[in-house]
């Protein structure tokens, strides 16, 4: 019986870690043809068929570096910090409703889960950015854990009003409770609010100045090489397919449509936000620290709360005049 | 051993205990905060085990952590500002080094 | 039986944390110890049938208390090392003597009593707690709610540095 179970994790285990691999090399090669086209240009078309190789050939690249140790760095934490970046990524799977009645843990806190694990990944950018012993790493981790911290509330504010439409926070529930229309209508300004909480807590652009390639040599992950370097980078990437697969499934209906199975419904809708996402990233300038911070608590909490309020106000207005 | 009152309750006082050694050993301010903070969860791990073990009514152990969860998040705050105050005036967080009762 | 191992090492894994949080002499492993003790706290209130207290656990103090502290110790610890202090050795054994009394007069006295036993069944809901807390516990809500709204405005008042402008 036990193992049975270990057998099941085991084979979880590993499908979620090819699935991330592979998630990851299709989304780099999708941001560099995207950002190709936007910016008139071609994108990597050699490398294998429309030069999907390309990031394979990177990746080979990346593992062939050295895997430098900064003098004065703490050792320990030095390491540790890509693994705590990293890990709480690979147990947000858990809980995606990927098809009908296929959730692998339909937890009773649901999405909720997920946005306490994403928690653990911001005190893991402190420890990269501190443990390297260097100026610019510090001052891009700090950066990153403000913005972070402060954008997680209108995160968890939009996707109260979705609770309060179903009562529940079961995700299993969430998602069929739209058959009758998509959350995206009757909720739009939470759907707003969430892509944009989504793409500041990814450290993603126009949100992206902890990394910011310009400004502070490479932000938190200065002094990573290699490995190290390449866990970060996978990080980033499951964080955005995670926070557009809950949209999906939240906003947009989650694996409900006609003729294709769920779980295809549920792969397009995410990978259609993914790629709006890739999409701001190349329209939009960046935004300095400061306007980032006022954007969150000057714009999107009091947004938020009024959507809360708003909401609260029309259900009660529906039970008394039915 | 297992899950019966008696374990939780053995672990939340080990808990206070070592909060308590902190909390009157340590030198560093932000020490001490830190061992005040593992006090307050030992509380709430002790009313958590007693809702589940003694109490019929099983929201009213949890919304007692929910205030106490919130009250250690205002203390933190004023704390923490304190302790830049003292930083500020006397460039460092040394318990021994705030002795006087001016300024 | 499984249930069990793991709540042995949770429980373990939380002493562990709080020991490290208390005894280190660097004050940021400290706090990393705190968050390792404080996620073994979460994990106990999962045992605990609390899950949506140990998501609020750690979503609030892991998320932001404990940050909040690395963000003190950040702008409070010197750029440069001072020279090392010497342990003071009579006042750790004083307080160690004074925790280890405060240990065995808890354990004894909860030995001795008769705790009331219910049963451990019942509704942990997340509604539960909702409805309670507006209806049973509204005015402790408030109050809180209160306290906290006075703890920023004191918070910002106290940090301000002078001159600035109001």
């Amino acid at each position: 019986m036990i193992f049975k179970e270990l057998i099941k994790i085991i084979i979880y285990g590993t499908l979620v870690v090819l699935f991330i691999s592979v998630n990851a090399l299709f989304l780099v090669w999708a941001e560099r043809r995207v950002s190709a086209r936007i910016q008139l240009r071609r994108g990597p078309i050699h490398v294998g068929w429309q030069g999907l190789l390309q990031t394979v050939a990177d990746a080979v690249k990346l593992i062939s570096k050295e895997l430098v140790l900064p003098k004065e760095a703490d050792r320990f934490l030095y390491i540790l910090a890509p693994m705590l970046v990293f890990a709480p990524l690979l147990s947000a799977f858990l809980v995606l409703p990927l098809a009908q009645n296929v959730v692998i843990r339909d937890l009773n806190i649901g999405f909720l889960f997920i946005f306490s694990l994403t928690n653990i990944t911001f005190i893991g950018i402190f420890i990269a950015g501190w443990s390297s012993n260097n100026k610019y790493a510090l001052l891009g981790s700090m950066r990153a854990v403000a913005q972070n911290i402060s954008y997680e509330i209108p995160l968890l504010l939009s996707t109260m009003g979705v609770v309060l439409l179903t009562g529940t926070l079961k995700m299993s529930e969430l998602v069929p409770a739209q058959a009758k229309g998509w959350f995206l209508f009757t909720q739009p300004v939470a759907f707003l609010i969430f892509l944009c909480s989504s793409l500041a807590e990814a450290n993603r652009a126009p949100f992206d100045i902890p990394e910011a390639e310009s400004e502070l040599v490479a932000g938190f992950h200065t002094e990573y090489s290699g490995m190290r370097f390449a866990l970060f980078f996978l990080g980033e990437y499951t964080a955005i397919f995670i926070s557009s697969a809950i949209a999906a499934a939240l906003f947009l209906g989650g694996w409900q449509g006609p003729l294709l199975p769920g779980l295809v419904w549920f792969l397009i809708k995410t990978y259609g936000i993914i790629f709006i996402v890739m999409w701001i990233r190349w329209t939009f300038p960046r935004l300095r620290s400061d306007q980032l911070m006022a954007l969150a608590w000057k714009v999107l909490i009091p947004l938020a709360m009024v959507n809360v309020f708003v909401t609260a106000l029309v259900l009660e207005l529906q039970k008394i005049l039915a | 051993m297992s899950q019966s009152l008696q374990s939780y309750l053995v672990i939340s006082s080990a808990l206070f205990a070592i909060g308590v050694f902190g909390l009157l050993g340590r030198r560093n301010l932000v020490a001490v905060l830190i061992s005040l903070e593992l006090i307050l969860n030992s509380a709430s791990l002790n009313f958590l085990a007693f809702n589940k073990f003694s109490l019929p009514d099983k929201s009213l152990g949890q919304v007692f952590v929910i205030f106490i969860i919130a009250l250690a998040a205002a203390e933190v705050c004023v704390a923490l500002s304190l302790i830049l105050l003292l930083y500020r005036k006397k460039d460092s967080i040394n318990v021994e080094d705030a002795k006087e009762l001016r300024g | 039986m499984i249930a069990d191992i793991f709540f042995m090492g949770v429980a373990l894994l939380t002493l562990l944390g709080a020991l490290l949080a208390v005894s280190l002499k660097n004050v940021f492993y400290n706090a990393l110890s705190l968050i390792l003790s404080l996620f073994g706290v979460a994990c106990l209130f999962i045992f605990l049938n609390s899950e949506f207290l140990a998501i609020i656990e750690i979503i609030l103090y892991i998320g932001a208390i404990a940050i909040a502290i690395i963000f003190a110790i950040m702008l409070s610890s010197p750029m440069i090392q001072k020279k090392e202090e010497k342990p003071d050795v009579k006042k750790i054994a004083r307080s160690f003597i004074l925790a280890a009394l405060f240990f065995w007069g808890l354990l004894q006295t909860l030995r001795r009593t008769v705790w009331p036993a219910a049963n451990p069944e019942g509704d942990y809901s997340l509604g539960a707690i909702g409805k309670s807390l507006l209806s049973n516990q509204i005015l402790p809500f408030e109050t809180v709610s209160l306290v906290l709204l006075v703890a920023i405005i004191g918070a910002l008042m106290l940090a301000e540095k002078k001159g600035t402008a109001r």
